[in-house]
């Protein structure tokens, strides 16, 4: 019963916070400066978060971000609602990111589509029922974050998207216009790529 | 993609492996944006605001007076127009301008004799020397 009163005041607040970002949306479109503030402020981390890790540089993502607030205030009238902000920010700062990446001329190695896990089993610690005791250490954390900057494009901004930043597979195919399918293939390829790269790293260590 | 390799798809991702890498990913730590990264952005956006309020206003005066201009330009135009009344000529084809000439040549006709003459009637007429019109005969010489 408690359970059933927690799931609707949980879907009270979600009706809440949707009709309130729908509010904040509606006056950005009429270029409210202070509107806009409150979505900057809701969504900074996040895109900084993701360009973070699709541009080189701490600086250039910084840049990145925000031309992407730029860009969505100055063309916030198209908005249409097709999508959620999120995913229009996101695609945004994703389109951003290839341009930026092209004019750079910076064109990380290709991951070869084939599947490096086939016909073997990788020991990877399974933590999901041990979250208090998730403990990854700087190393193993610089190892991952290589790991993700060495794939090409394609395949970090469906890793990123899905594993961090919680997105659908409908989201990420919206937003990357692409079929859910091919999303579901990146997100595996890029998956394996890391466990080849830590699997690597332990035979190494080894 | 049919269900079948949907299925699979997801299977595969569901795999404990890729579970695993993805609670890795999960626990890559956030990236925050600095105060002055803030600040920043907030000069550039008020910059923008500015611009677009004032080209929001430049445009706001500028439509209606275009539209008004436009509108005073064409009714001067057609205030001040000389009337042409221009006729239209047509085109020398075949049986069309040969009915007209017809037609022109029966109207010159009417005036010049009277219904019921043609053409050929009124230049015999012309041509036929009538010797009593205008020409005084031996008799009447004599009777004067």
């Amino acid at each position: 019963m408690e359970l059933c009163f927690g799931a609707a005041r949980v879907k009270v607040r979600e009706t809440r916070d949707f009709a309130a970002e729908d509010a904040i949306v509606d006056r950005c479109r009429k270029q409210d400066f202070e509107a806009f503030g409150k979505l900057v402020d809701a969504y900074q981390n996040r895109v900084f978060g993701f360009v973070r890790r699709m541009v080189p540089s701490l600086e250039e993502a910084a840049d990145v971000t925000q031309e992407v607030f730029i860009k969505a205030f100055q063309n916030f009238a198209r908005f249409d609602g097709r999508c959620s902000v999120r995913t229009w920010l996101f695609r945004i700062a994703y389109h951003l990111c290839v341009d930026r990446a092209r004019k750079n001329d910076r064109s990380p190695s290709e991951v070869a589509l084939v599947d490096p896990t086939e016909g073997e089993e990788i020991d990877v610690a399974d933590t999901r029922w041990q979250p208090e005791q998730m403990v990854i250490d700087a190393e193993l954390m610089t190892i991952i974050e290589e790991g993700i900057n060495s794939m090409s494009e394609k395949l970090r901004s469906v890793l990123i998207l899905h594993d961090k930043e919680d997105m659908s597979y409908e989201e990420i195919a919206q937003m990357l216009d692409v079929p859910i399918g091919t999303v579901k293939s990146r997100l595996f390829l890029a998956r394996a790529h890391l466990q080849d790269v830590l699997k690597r790293y332990t035979e190494v260590g080894a | 993609m049919n269900a079948e390799d949907n299925g699979f798809e997801d299977a595969k991702l569901n795999s404990t492996g890729q579970q695993a890498i993805r609670d890795m990913v999960r626990a890559l730590p956030d990236e925050s944006v600095s105060m002055t990264w803030r600040s920043s952005l907030n000069e550039q956006l008020l910059v923008l605001a500015a611009k677009q309020q004032k080209k929001r206003r430049i445009l706001w005066f500028a439509r209606p007076a275009a539209g008004l201009s436009l509108a005073m330009g064409l009714a001067l135009v057609l205030m001040f127009m000389p009337s042409a009344h221009q006729t239209v000529k047509a085109p020398d084809r075949g049986i069309e301008s040969a009915i007209l000439s017809d037609h022109r040549s029966s109207a010159l006709l009417n005036e010049v004799s009277s219904a019921g003459l043609n053409l050929t009637e009124v230049t015999t007429e012309a041509n036929t020397s009538d010797p009593d019109d205008g020409q005084w005969s031996a008799a009447d010489v004599e009777s004067l």
